[in-house]
């Protein structure tokens, strides 16, 4: 054999090498995901029904979720006022789900993700700990598992080992199952709404359309999805 | 002369080097110290996949799996670590005996719950 049929040959082999994964590729492209680029999911949160000291929504949250007491997914600040006699307002703060995230933008190994339906994920077995995103989040909704927990509150869930960042995740596992999100689920006076965006027909869609709704930081230009009445 | 003293020379290396193996064969312990994993079944019956297969598959099933799960949210029940639980209920009876044989410490566990005793 001469050295011109030999690199014919290794060419052929190489190219065939190079071809073979591709029906695999095809269908695993092709197959539906659960998520679908057609919904984008939000929330509203009702700022007027939240009533101070209540943490209903935070503790059904941390036990869905296995967070352990040091962390936080979703916590509620309190707004000082500026006039003198009025009450300290709560806010609860979590994950914005942004359109255009800085985490994911910024996340070293493509842990923080976003999943076609809008909501922002962490690939908890990908996430290295560098902390990245939670240096560039506007929000400061995450944080970082710091010790390692023995218990779960919630066994049909996961939780996170020492080492990586968490954060809300819209309760992924409830809303693939349809369901709402714990702390929606949870809170007495309905002040959370979950849904569809994109479904003009939706509750929640109905609540942005009214305009009376308002998100946290919009010059930042983050886009986030959650919005509140009364902010 | 000097011949002979290489070739000796490296008849004593080659005893030396493979010393551990001679030593563990002498005292007759290839594989027999060990005892073969004794697996305990739950609920015994049909696998979602063939015995053999998943002796030799079932971590680049799950792998698979967790990929499509987390990324895409295809998630797939007949491939879970939650429906392993639905025959093999006990993580100590049934995966960590070949575990344990075998040396490997899966970090699966850390997050996912994997109940080592009987029941929940």
């Amino acid at each position: 054999m001469d050295r011109r049929t030999f690199l014919k040959i290794g060419g052929g082999l190489v190219l065939g090498a190079a071809i073979a994964p591709l029906p695999q590729l095809v269908s695993l492209l092709r197959a539906e995901d659960t998520a679908s680029g057609k919904t984008k999911l939000g929330m509203v949160i009702d700022l007027n029904k939240c009533k101070p000291g209540c943490t209903i929504c935070v503790d059904a949250c941390r036990k869905e979720n296995n967070v352990p007491p040091d962390n936080y997914w979703l916590r509620v600040a309190n707004i000082k006022p500026k006039f003198p006699n009025a009450q300290n307002r709560p806010i609860p703060l979590l994950c914005n789900h942004c359109e255009d995230p800085f985490c994911v933008k910024v996340c070293l190994v493509k842990a923080s993700f976003k999943r076609k339906d809008g909501i922002v994920l962490i690939d908890e077995h990908r996430c290295i700990g560098c902390r990245y995103c939670m240096i560039v989040c506007p929000y400061k909704s995450r944080s970082f598992v710091f010790k390692k927990t023995n218990k779960w509150t919630n066994p049909d869930v996961p939780k996170r080992m020492h080492g990586v960042v968490e954060k809300c995740n819209f309760c992924v596992h409830r809303i693939d199952k349809g369901l709402m999100p714990a702390c929606v689920d949870a809170c007495p006076e309905k002040a959370m709404v979950f849904g569809n965006l994109n479904n003009s027909q939706s509750e929640i869609a109905k609540l942005i359309a009214s305009g009376k709704t308002k998100t946290i930081r919009p010059d930042l230009s983050s886009k986030p999805k959650v919005y509140y009445l009364g902010l | 002369m000097k011949k002979l003293l290489a070739i000796i020379g490296v008849l004593i290396f080659l005893v030396i080097i493979t010393s551990p193996v001679l030593l563990n064969v002498l005292r007759g312990g290839v594989g027999h110290k060990v005892p073969k994993p004794d697996m305990v079944i739950h609920k015994p019956g049909k696998c979602v996949e063939e015995t053999n297969y998943m002796r030799a598959n079932h971590m680049d099933i799950l792998k698979k799996e967790r990929e499509k799960v987390v990324r895409c949210g295809r998630r797939n029940t007949a491939h879970s670590l939650a429906n392993c639980r639905t025959c093999h209920a006990n993580r100590e009876e049934f995966c960590n005996r070949c575990h344990n044989y075998v040396g490997v410490k899966p970090e699966c566990f850390e997050c996912h719950y994997y109940s080592e005793g009987r029941g929940r």
